[in-house]
């Protein structure tokens, strides 16, 4: 059989049955997506890289607990968000503790993101990933996690409220709360939105 | 700006408007300049998500997966190795020797005393085999002598 053409619901239905092969195509399916969506809050591609492995490693020990009701993306982005919170706390204490370890004057040379970056696109004046990113990383975690989850991953809203346990009325409402948001820091930034 | 149409922005731009409400949308925004504003911004905000850098995993990564799973899966079988080494350790070799005789012996008495319990029952049922075929003969005894009446 040709397993291209089997859901993911398929694939991992046969890898619980011990079909290995199933597994390494659910890791071609997802290696990507995983590292895309880890990296929107890392913002570091090795870290990102690391999650991902996490994530897909949690999959293979815990195949038995994925059950057929759920989706398998809900049930895999649930695993890798879980993950990127835990790994947010981790980076917020490591930043705390070194920031407060320096004295005032090493305090200057904490390299922040340059806010002189290029907010839009040379050539087409549109904008820019970079100031995107930045722009994303400034939004309140809530909206954060929300935004990429459907405006970057691309996930649906029911989905979404799976993942993130939250009732649909209020995934929706938040979504929108955090596009205008996210759209009244680009124009902060001083970008042209046309 | 009233602020119904600003809520109606993006259910616009994701068709999730009933017929009636997207008409009374359009034709706000024809006429609603700050509408015509807010919605070309909004939309330019959702366009710029393609904007963003495509990560793609490095060559390594699906290596460095299967070496991880493959360090998991011998490390199943060091925890294996762990509990049933320990069971098997020369320290414990005089209990685990005088368990295993005991267990042999029990079993031994379990298994030839319901032997002679079987034989017993054995005879019992043959015995009241008989009596049935006695039964039978007397039956067959009983319908010759119709016959030869």
């Amino acid at each position: 059989m040709d397993k291209m053409t089997l859901t993911d619901e398929e694939l991992i239905l046969a890898f619980q049955n011990g079909d290995r092969d199933a597994f390494n195509h659910l890791v071609n399916r997802y290696k990507d997506k995983l590292t895309n969506f880890l990296y929107r809050f890392t913002y570091d591609i090795d870290s990102a890289q690391d999650l991902a492995q996490d994530t897909l490693l949690k999959v293979y020990i815990n195949k038995d607990s994925y059950k057929q009701i759920a989706k398998f993306s809900t049930w895999i982005y649930t695993i890798a968000s879980n993950l990127a919170k835990t790994e947010l706390r981790k980076i917020k204490r490591r930043k705390t503790f070194t920031i407060s370890d320096l004295s005032t004057d090493d305090r200057e040379f904490v390299i922040h993101r340059s806010d002189e970056d290029s907010f839009e696109n040379e050539e087409d004046n549109s904008v820019s990933g970079k100031i995107l990113e930045k722009c994303l990383d400034e939004l309140d975690n809530e909206f954060k996690n929300i935004i990429i989850l459907r405006d970057i991953q691309e996930l649906s809203y029911d989905e979404i409220s799976k993942i993130l346990q939250i009732p649909l009325g209020t995934v929706k409402s938040r979504i929108n709360r955090g596009r205008f948001k996210l759209k009244d820091l680009l124009k902060q930034k001083g970008v042209t939105l046309y | 700006m009233n602020c119904n149409y600003k809520d109606k922005i993006i259910s616009y731009i994701e068709n999730d408007l009933t017929k009636q409400e997207m008409a009374e949308f359009e034709s706000e925004l024809e006429k609603n300049s700050e509408l015509q504003l807010e919605f070309n911004e909004m939309k330019a905000t959702l366009n710029s998500f393609k904007n963003l850098p495509k990560i793609e995993t490095s060559s390594d990564f699906i290596v460095n997966l299967n070496n991880r799973i493959d360090e998991y899966e011998s490390s199943k079988i060091k925890i294996f190795n762990n509990v049933f080494g320990r069971i098997l350790n020369y320290n414990y070799l005089p209990q685990i020797s005088i368990g295993a005789v005991t267990l042999i012996f029990l079993l031994a008495i379990n298994y030839f005393g319901f032997t002679n319990f079987d034989t017993n029952s054995n005879t019992l049922l043959s015995n009241s085999s008989e009596v049935v075929n006695t039964d039978d003969s007397e039956v067959a005894d009983a319908d010759s002598l119709v016959v030869i009446e």
